[in-house]
């Protein structure tokens, strides 16, 4: 039987360096934590979020629910979409892309359910966001039915806990600007160790379980994460 | 089919034209390989799907992605096909063209006020900005050219690379005359009707009064 509540994710954004593959993650820990069985395709050249998916594995933080595909071509994002959606093997798909425009972003964002894109506190972020922001909306005069475009959200990254004036002003600039998520995701050390070892909750039972008892107080900043990561994947699928 | 998927109807201008410069307003522009550019009478329609939108390739200077295999955790790739989604390429060749005024021309051009040279240039502008190559030969015309070199414009020019290998094959099949040649007959008339104008608008304004200026009012 297809399924009918798969959910498409892309993380695009015109700019890189600006945390399209953290996001992609933290969302995919969510996800997973969630007990959702996730697909991530790897659309970036570079390889990053499959190559951290096969490094979670070996280290065993994956989990049986993750599988992961790497393409090049949108044609091939959209057989994996399809296959997915016949099959019903998975709940969420998350698509990281590579950091630039190009030809092939629309062809990416059409078939997805949700563009997600994360934009960090400076001036020239909330610069490149609006030109992302703006390709996509003029994306809806250049398809035959906009109403099948996906919806567009903006997730504030790398927020520092201690914020500043300067960066108050910069966040209501960018909710006067872009549809952003009510949750902004947190400058952490532990997105490092995301990366480095695999998915959050995996994380946060090995340090749980650790021998060193003085390791299990840092459970909590694992948690803090997949807590603000599971909000942010909900403000994303109730809009 | 999960949802329906959008029909992008024209590409985003803002990369299209970094990808692909648009050959219908700045013929110059483009080139055919070499291998293009073999004489035999080509569509210069081609169809790409979307597996030729290869992710990562960004405009105008990412890097070109490295062939990867597709691999996935667990289950085999998927089969299905996906629908084809057509792109034009516009191929072109630049042809040596030089150009001059008729013989009939050359007073009218000497009593304009403008350099010759520069009127020549401009009317050969304006006849080739919105013109294409048609594959029919058309003759030179047997009109005496100015002899006045100094007033040639020599350039090149992109034109049609099937249009042209179609005047080649019925025309030059063994690809022994020049280019320009087979498609001054298109050309020079359209040029010459432009010169004609040219000389037409400076006249009409040379012959309007001048402006008053403030002091004499």
């Amino acid at each position: 039987m297809p399924n009918d509540n798969l959910v498409v994710i892309a993380a695009m954004a015109r700019k890189g360096g600006s945390g399209k593959t953290t996001l992609s993650r933290a969302l995919i820990s969510a996800a997973v934590a969630a007990g959702r069985r996730v697909l991530l395709i790897d659309t970036d050249s570079t390889g990053v979020l499959g190559t951290w998916h096969r490094r979670a594995e070996a280290a065993g933080l994956g989990s049986p629910l993750l599988r992961s595909a790497t393409v090049e071509t949108v044609g091939a994002v959209e057989r994996w979409i399809e296959q997915v959606y016949a099959a019903d093997s998975a709940d969420f798909i998350f698509i990281d892309t590579a950091g630039v425009g190009a030809e092939w972003s629309d062809g990416i964002a059409v078939l997805a359910d949700h563009i997600v894109t994360p934009v960090m506190l400076s001036t020239s972020d909330i610069d490149v966001g609006a030109q992302t922001a703006d390709w996509f909306e003029k994306l809806r005069a250049r398809v035959d039915d906009p109403a099948s475009l996906p919806r567009h959200h903006v997730v504030l990254n790398m927020v520092d806990p201690k914020t500043t004036r300067a960066d108050a002003a910069l966040i209501e600039t960018a909710i006067a600007r872009f549809p952003v998520v009510e949750t902004v995701m947190m400058r952490r050390n532990v997105y490092k160790e995301m990366d480095e070892k695999g998915l959050l909750h995996a994380v946060a039972l090995q340090k749980q379980a650790d021998p060193n008892p003085l390791m299990r107080p840092h459970v909590r900043h694992v948690v803090e994460a997949l807590e603000e990561a599971t909000d942010i994947l909900n403000n994303i699928l109730a809009a | 089919m999960r949802k329906k998927i959008p029909t992008i109807t024209r590409p985003d201008p803002a990369y299209a034209a970094a990808l692909r410069p648009e050959v219908e307003e700045d013929p110059g522009r483009e080139e055919v390989h070499p291998a293009e550019a073999t004489p035999m009478p080509v569509s210069v329609k081609a169809v790409a799907t979307k597996d030729d939108l290869a992710i990562g390739r960004g405009a105008p200077f990412a890097p070109t992605p490295q062939p990867k295999q597709e691999t996935t955790a667990g289950s085999a790739p998927p089969a299905t096909t996906s629908s084809p989604r057509s792109r034009r390429i516009a191929a072109s060749r630049k042809i040596d063209i030089r150009v001059n005024a008729l013989e009939r021309q050359e007073e009218a051009l000497i009593d304009c006020g403008v350099d010759p040279a520069h009127v020549i240039r401009a009317a050969l502008r304006r006849a080739v900005k919105n013109w294409r190559l048609g594959p029919d030969f058309v003759p030179p015309s047997e009109e005496q050219r100015t002899r006045i070199t100094e007033w040639r414009a020599r350039t090149s020019l992109a034109v049609d690379a099937a249009a042209l290998a179609a005047l080649l094959h019925a025309h030059d099949p063994l690809d022994v005359l020049s280019k320009w040649v087979l498609i001054r007959g298109q050309v020079e008339p359209r040029v010459w009707a432009e010169i004609d104008a040219l000389l037409v608008e400076l006249a009409r304004e040379e012959d309007q009064p001048e402006m008053p200026t403030a002091e004499e009012e």
